[in-house]
């Protein structure tokens, strides 16, 4: 017998923006085998402390086999010590990124360039500056639009990566464009997320052009979640029942839902749950019910533990599906797994009520696309799954929501077209070089400037806010206007923010006026725009500030050149 | 009923398996009999009977010849295989006894079949279930298998077809053994359409919503491939077939300090699969990934005695270097295969492990190139030497 200790050093993981309280450590799983690739001992390295692994009686020096959730393994032959002991140092040398980015090499393709400290990679994320990006937000039973609004951002030629932070919700962000499919990731609610976008070097036919990775800074689970997405039980055996995060799991009362819903999956992979009191997953259920996961991990539960039918267990475990579909959507990907597996098994029994809540998982089944351990399917909207590719454009999208909301009669002013935003206006510093053309203005963004006169910017904005809270009313004088103009509130954004931007005007001798920027949205909605503008806003503060308030700017008359 | 092979004696735990291979689908295009009113583009297949004959001829290989690379256990060795297969003309396997004709894969036969399969399986908690099925399947959110006479009845146009999902969720609730589903099924029919055409098909068994889940370990592994051309190279054994025989032929295994054997459980057969058929893909327009579903606790198909190979492939770049470069693997134990680069990349198949790995130049062209400690696993090791490494 002799003793192993094996040491990690991946600091440069460990960056984490102003906000963010602490984050679990890097673990990973390992093996320790001899020159042939016997297996002497399994364990986990951890970035927070040195591991002490025992080694049965071997020949010849041990080498250990470290495996990222990607996939990728790197391999250290140990180093002898004193007496029967060994060691083994792992570090990111072999990483090449910014601090920034570094946390998910270790989750991107197996093949990475990322993780080839010499190798140049040709990815380039500015041309997937068209690619439109929506948040979106399960309130009150309902999908809603939520404001896009990322406490930082970073890039680098390859990378753009957003930090969040959610509310106690389920979240989807949704991706699309002409060449990338409409799609949604999962993202975890209830604190910090952060989320890498970065084009996908995967030769898999099921991929995204685009690869987006999410951490909620629960380094340890969420690598224990990847490796149960991709079937690597050993792996995920080891990270489970070693270290901190064994204990972690399982707690009897935890604040942390996201890490117990891995542990509680993991368990029903690996057969583990029945060893675990039942009140342990009511507890999950109960304490969190702004997750579905919980639902539909007690559902399965009863469905594998065996049902009694005629007392009541089929119609509880409808029942509890039925709530989880109600909840909102699962954060990962093995939630959809079993969701359609209680699904399908209820639906094909002929002792279980019939149920469209069934037919409604299928679909989402169907639509599954691929982004790890985070849930992701393709689609329009949350509560349409399409199993057939979408593409399209900003415009495209805005107006495929429009029409949506129309179909639906829906009356909230503005959700339609609420929250699109485009990658390229998520650090727009970094895109402005690519588009020396028109460096100020984002396309399909209409800009009209006026001379400095008695309305400054100030009064122009607060005017039009006081405006946006006033369409909001229903009986209001602002919305009776807007009626008599005839214009579709229904079409407008319902914040301000996403319609108008007011800024200062810089003209050719330098006297800031006003300019008033119309945003880029479907054309349908910037011509409700630009109504409201003149038809409403603009008498509106003229008849405040007087008729000279506003007046347009018209571009200086070039001289041509005289002959002689 | 084409029980091909029963061991003598039958008592103990045992591998039963169960292989269906259909490629004459009457009712679909170009098929014999009249068309389907729904046949979803789908046509004949010449791959499944070629397919089904190597995966069967595999099984039977130790019992027909002592010693003969095939489904190797001691501790479950194959107890009795039941085939049926549907082609163009009448199919037959050799076994020990002599070659048999093998009964057709329609609905009816597939499920008797399949229920005397159950029961087989379920008579000795240790035994371990094989179902094969390489024929046309349909992918929703489960995943639908079509048989032989699929598309028969207008009226009632999923009839025979059947949910493989289903059927093994069933068997998780009968037997306490393990479960291997090897689903060679490409998805050819759009999700879009099998959605809109209502797909329900029933499974071979009823969940019984009463039974508990027993089974000790459940593997489902699916070729997912995507298009007939990817699917089936020009009538032969199909690319996932093959890449599953590869990895259950000697490279893939993991063997434990203090036992005798390299085993093979659902996750290193899965792993291997993966990782093969993307090294098929290297050299193939079309590309096809499979895709697994493991859970529960390991439980080895095969267990073997001989270590488990790795197809070794190294290039070195540009090939002018390569021309005139020696390049070799040298294993911690010394052992060192070399190979002349003039000759092309290196392209061998070596006992895995931890291995040195260089090139040199014949006359000092360049400066030597050295990759220390490379770990050299099953079943599969690429390495690319030169400058942009």
């Amino acid at each position: 017998m002799s003793d192993l200790t094996v040491t990690l050093n991946y600091s440069s993981t460990d960056y984490t923006p102003a906000g963010v309280a602490q984050q679990t450590p890097v673990a990973l799983p390992l093996k320790v085998v001899d020159a042939d690739g016997v297996v002497l001992a399994d364990g986990v390295a951890i970035s927070s402390e040195p591991s002490s692994i025992t080694l049965p009686d071997f020949e010849g020096p041990p080498f250990v086999r470290l495996t990222w959730p990607s996939g990728r393994v790197q391999t250290r032959r140990a180093v002898p010590g004193a007496a029967s002991t060994w060691t083994a140092h792992f570090d990111d040398s072999r990483i090449s990124h910014n601090e920034w980015s570094a946390w998910a090499v270790l989750r991107l393709g197996e093949k990475s360039t990322f993780a080839e400290p010499s190798s140049e990679n040709d990815l380039d994320i500015q041309k997937f500056d068209k690619v439109w990006l929506r948040l979106w937000k399960y309130d009150e039973g309902r999908w809603m639009p939520a404001p896009f609004a990322p406490t930082q951002a970073f890039h680098n030629r390859a990378v753009v990566q957003m930090e969040f932070q959610l509310g106690a919700a389920c979240w989807l962000l949704q991706l699309g464009a002409a060449r990338v499919p409409w799609h949604f990731v999962a993202l975890p609610g209830g604190g910090p997320c952060r989320v890498l976008i970065t084009p996908s070097e995967s030769t898999d036919p099921r991929r995204e052009p685009l690869k987006v990775v999410v951490t909620s800074y629960r380094r340890d689970a969420e690598t224990l979640l990847e490796f149960l997405a991709r079937d690597s039980l050993r792996a995920a055996t080891s990270l489970a029942t070693t270290g901190p995060l064994a204990t972690r799991l399982l707690e009897e009362k935890s604040d942390d839902p996201i890490s117990a819903i891995i542990g509680a999956y993991f368990l029903l992979r690996t057969d583990g749950w029945r060893s675990v009191p039942t009140h342990w997953f009511d507890n999950l259920f109960h304490m969190f019910p702004w997750i579905p996961d919980p639902a539909i991990i007690r559902c399965v539960i009863a469905l594998r533990s065996g049902v009694s039918v005629g007392t009541g267990g089929v119609e509880r475990a409808v029942a509890d599906l039925e709530t989880a579909w109600r909840r909102g959507l699962p954060v990962f990907a093995e939630g959809i797994t079993l969701l359609q597996e209680a699904a399908s098994v209820l639906r094909a029994s002929e002792r279980a009520p019939k149920h469209e809540v069934f037919e409604s998982i299928e679909r989402l089944a169907a639509s599954e696309a691929w982004a790890g351990a985070m849930l992701s399917f393709r689609g329009a909207r949350p509560t349409i799954p399409s199993p057939e590719k979408q593409l399209g454009s900003l415009e495209r999208a805005m107006d495929a929501s429009l029409r949506f909301a129309e179909n639906q009669e829906l009356s909230t002013m503005g959700s339609a077209v609420d929250g699109f935003t485009l990658l390229g206006d998520v650090v727009p510093n970094f895109w402005a070089k690519a588009r020396s053309s028109s460096p100020a203005s984002v396309p399909g963004e209409k800009t009209v400037n006026y001379e400095r006169g008695p309305a400054t910017r100030g009064d122009v904005e607060a005017y039009l806010q006081k405006l946006w809270e006033d369409l909001l009313r229903p009986n209001s004088e602002a919305r009776r206007q807007v009626d008599q103009a005839g214009i579709d509130i229904n079409r407008l954004p319902q914040r301000l923010e996403d319609a108008i931007r007011v800024e200062d005007a810089v003209g050719s001798v330098d006297i800031p006026g006003t300019a008033v920027v119309f945003l880029a949205a479907a054309p349908i909605v910037k011509k409700v725009v630009l109504d409201l503008w003149k038809f409403v806003a603009l008498p509106q503060i003229r008849r405040r500030w007087g008729d000279s308030a506003l007046r347009e700017r018209k571009p200086p008359k070039t001289r041509k050149a005289r002959s002689r | 009923m084409t029980k091909v092979y029963e061991r003598n004696p039958l008592a103990g735990p045992g591998v039963h398996v169960l292989a269906i291979g259909v490629g004459d689908y009457p009712h679909l295009i170009d098929g014999a009999q009249k068309l389907a009113k729904m046949p979803l583009g789908l046509g004949q297949l010449s791959s499944p009977p070629l397919s089904l004959k190597a995966f069967v001829t595999w099984c039977l290989a130790p019992v027909m010849k002592a010693g003969a690379t095939g489904l190797q256990n001691d501790q479950c060795s194959l107890a009795t295989v039941e085939v049926l297969c549907s082609a163009k003309g009448a199919i037959s396997v050799d076994v020990p006894g002599g070659a048999v004709e093998l009964e057709r894969a329609t609905r009816a036969n597939i499920k008797a079949a399949f229920t005397r399969w159950r029961m087989r399986v379920c008579s000795d908690d240790n035994n371990i279930g094989v179902f094969y099925f390489c024929g046309h399947g349909i992918m929703v959110a489960d995943h639908y298998l079509l048989a032989e006479d699929f598309g028969d009845d207008d009226e009632a146009p999923w009839d025979k077809a059947f949910d493989v999902s289903n059927s093994l969720r069933a068997m998780e609730r009968e037997t306490k053994g393990a479960l291997y589903f090897l689903v060679d099924a490409c998805r050819q029919v759009s999700k879009k359409i099998a959605l809109t055409a209502g797909a329900i098909p029933t499974s071979l068994m009823v969940v019984d919503l009463e039974k508990a889940v027993v089974r000790s370990s459940a593997t489902l592994i699916r070729a997912t491939g995507e298009g007939k051309l990817a699917f089936a190279p020009g009538g032969k054994v199909s690319r996932f077939t093959d890449v599953l025989l590869t990895a259950l032929s000697g490279y893939c295994g993991i063997r434990t300090s203090g036992k005798p054997t390299w085993d093979v459980d659902g996750e290193t057969l899965a792993t291997a699969v993966r990782k093969l058929l993307e090294n098929n893909n290297k050299s193939s327009q079309r590309k096809q990934v499979s895709d697994q579903q493991i859970g529960g606790t390991s439980v080895p198909l095969l267990r073997v005695t001989t270590a488990p190979m790795v197809k070794v492939e190294i290039d070195l770049l540009p090939t002018e270097k390569r021309a005139v470069a020696q390049m070799s693997l040298t294993s911690s134990k010394g052992v060192k295969f070399v190979h002349d680069g003039s000759k092309g990349v290196l392209l061998k198949d070596i006992p895995g492990g931890v291995y040195d790995v260089s090139a040199q130049a014949a006359a000092h062209e360049f400066a030597d190139l050295s990759y220390p400690e490379e770990g050299v696993w099953p079943p599969v090791y690429e390495l690319t030497m030169g400058p942009a490494v």
